[in-house]
């Protein structure tokens, strides 16, 4: 209980720290795996007088001639006197062009305004309202989630620094003692570091358990559905990950610690 | 006999206070010391330098084999591993019990279990605190936790004890008791320097006496 006390500041402070860092990184995966699907899927046509040859922009994967012959034979079985070839001839071309990655609505404007420089190319057809409704939807919760890790870190700093000064009031006189007996800073340390690692661990157990129910939750599987994707996120990965920069964060406390102790005594 | 600590026109004290002016003294290896004077007259000072947790104003000080004014951290971290201390206060690690407490000049210079396990045994039953070698230092009296204190610092058999008011805080009984284990220490060869207000009533062994007044120190003879 004594043990809780003392560092619950430090657990909360990891713990918060790690539960925003992981909602962003769940909201990163999200976009990225909602951006990978519709890609496929989004296309933007191109009406030229010419043929686009040899043509290259950025992030466009490739650009595929648009077949209009099934469409003309659709028409001339409804209309009498139509001249397939008369009406082919004086039609221009029709481009689909495919992307790399989801454009911006910044980037497919500028992409827009480039493809209209070009004489010979009479209408863009980009279909962005329609289509990024739902993804700038996923990039404002995905600055939501940046703006709120930022906060987060920003609070758990400031309970960091405040665990500090508690850590230092009720270890300097054990260290104090030791030190008069000569012990090597390793010697110092080691309850201190013993109690980082501990910390660091507790708080990974509680990220663990946090992100899990997320995962599972009704409210998240929804959200994929609806979205029609399927993300995969390797929980041990992030974890692992996740322990490493909280054992960071709590062996620099320690550091601290130890170190503002070192002044105090010659 | 060779000298543990050599002083030659010490000036100790504080950033704008001077406490001792031209301090001149020797301890040699066996020697037990007690430095008298009153309160605030600078016993603690002088304490405070020799175990190296001050640098003097100004003068010489040597403490075995090391220049004090010269020392690095990690030359004084060394050095320490052969001064033991004793305060007024005990300063028993509060978290840890007795018997942990007295090992830590042993754990601090890599002993084995086996040996610190042997060794603390027999000074705490050398001092009759074998019984309570599992009880943490609040559930023991003044004079127990100072017996404890003196354990500890006895037990890796240091160069030098330095005790700060050893028994300013105990009964004649347990002062007796920690006087004993003092004059102990120093039948194994031990240099002591004891810093207090009075000497003690019959203490039966040859000894120094250093007394401060007027920020000068002074041999008794």
């Amino acid at each position: 209980m004594k043990y809780l006390k003392s560092h619950l500041f430090l657990i909360i402070a990891l713990i918060s720290i790690l539960f925003s860092i992981e909602t962003f990184f769940i909201f990163n995966k999200i976009v990225k795996t909602y951006e990978t699907k519709i890609v496929q899927n989004y296309t933007i046509i191109v009406v030229s007088k010419s043929k686009l040859a040899n043509i290259k922009f950025d992030n466009v994967s490739k650009i595929t001639q648009i077949d209009i012959k099934d469409s003309l034979e659709n028409m001339k079985q409804q209309l009498k006197n139509f001249n397939i070839e008369k009406i082919k001839n004086t039609l221009p071309y029709f481009y689909k062009l495919h992307f790399n990655k989801f454009p911006t609505p910044s980037e497919l404007s500028k992409l827009e305004k480039t493809l209209l420089k070009n004489p010979n190319i009479k209408r863009v057809e980009s279909f962005k309202v329609n289509q990024n409704q739902i993804y700038n939807l996923l990039l404002i919760i995905k600055l939501v989630a940046t703006i709120f890790m930022v906060i987060i870190l920003f609070i758990s700093f400031l309970l960091i620094i405040k665990q500090l000064e508690v850590w230092r009031f009720e270890h300097s006189e054990r260290m104090y003692i030791m030190e008069l007996f000569g012990a090597p800073f390793w010697f110092k340390s080691a309850m201190l570091l013993k109690l980082a690692i501990i910390d660091s661990f507790i708080s990974i157990i509680f990220i663990f358990i946090f992100v899990r129910y997320i995962l599972e939750s009704k409210m998240y599987q929804n959200l994929l559905a609806q979205l029609q994707i399927k993300v995969d996120i390797n929980l041990f990965y992030d974890l692992g990950l996740f322990f490493i920069i909280s054992l960071s964060i709590s062996l620099i406390a320690t550091f601290i610690v130890i170190l503002s102790k070192k002044d105090e005594v010659l | 006999m060779s000298k543990v600590v050599v002083a030659k026109d010490l000036y100790l004290g504080y950033k704008n206070e001077t406490i001792i002016e031209k301090g001149n003294f020797s301890l040699k290896s066996g020697d037990f010391v007690f430095l008298t004077g009153a309160s605030g007259s600078g016993k603690t000072t002088i304490i405070r330098h020799l175990y190296g947790e001050l640098k003097a104003k100004n003068g010489y000080l040597n403490i075995g084999g090391f220049d004090m004014s010269k020392i690095s951290h990690s030359k004084l971290t060394y050095l320490r591993r052969y001064i033991g201390i004793v305060f007024q206060d005990y300063k028993l690690i509060k978290e840890w019990t007795i018997e942990k407490n007295v090992k830590l000049p042993l754990m601090i210079a890599g002993i084995n279990e086996e040996l610190q396990q042997k060794k603390a045994s027999k000074l705490l039953s050398q001092v009759k605190l074998a019984h309570k070698a599992d009880k943490y230092p609040y559930e023991l009296s003044g004079g127990e936790q100072q017996r404890a204190a003196v354990i500890r610092a006895i037990i890796n058999e240091p160069v030098l004890i330095l005790a700060d008011e050893p028994t300013g805080n105990l009964d004649d009984y347990s002062a007796k008791l920690v006087m004993e284990l003092f004059q102990f220490a120093n039948e194994l060869g031990i240099t002591v320097l004891i810093a207090t207000h009075h000497l003690p009533q019959n203490f039966d062994i040859q000894y120094r006496h250093m007394h401060i007044e007027g920020k000068k120190i002074y041999e008794v003879s």
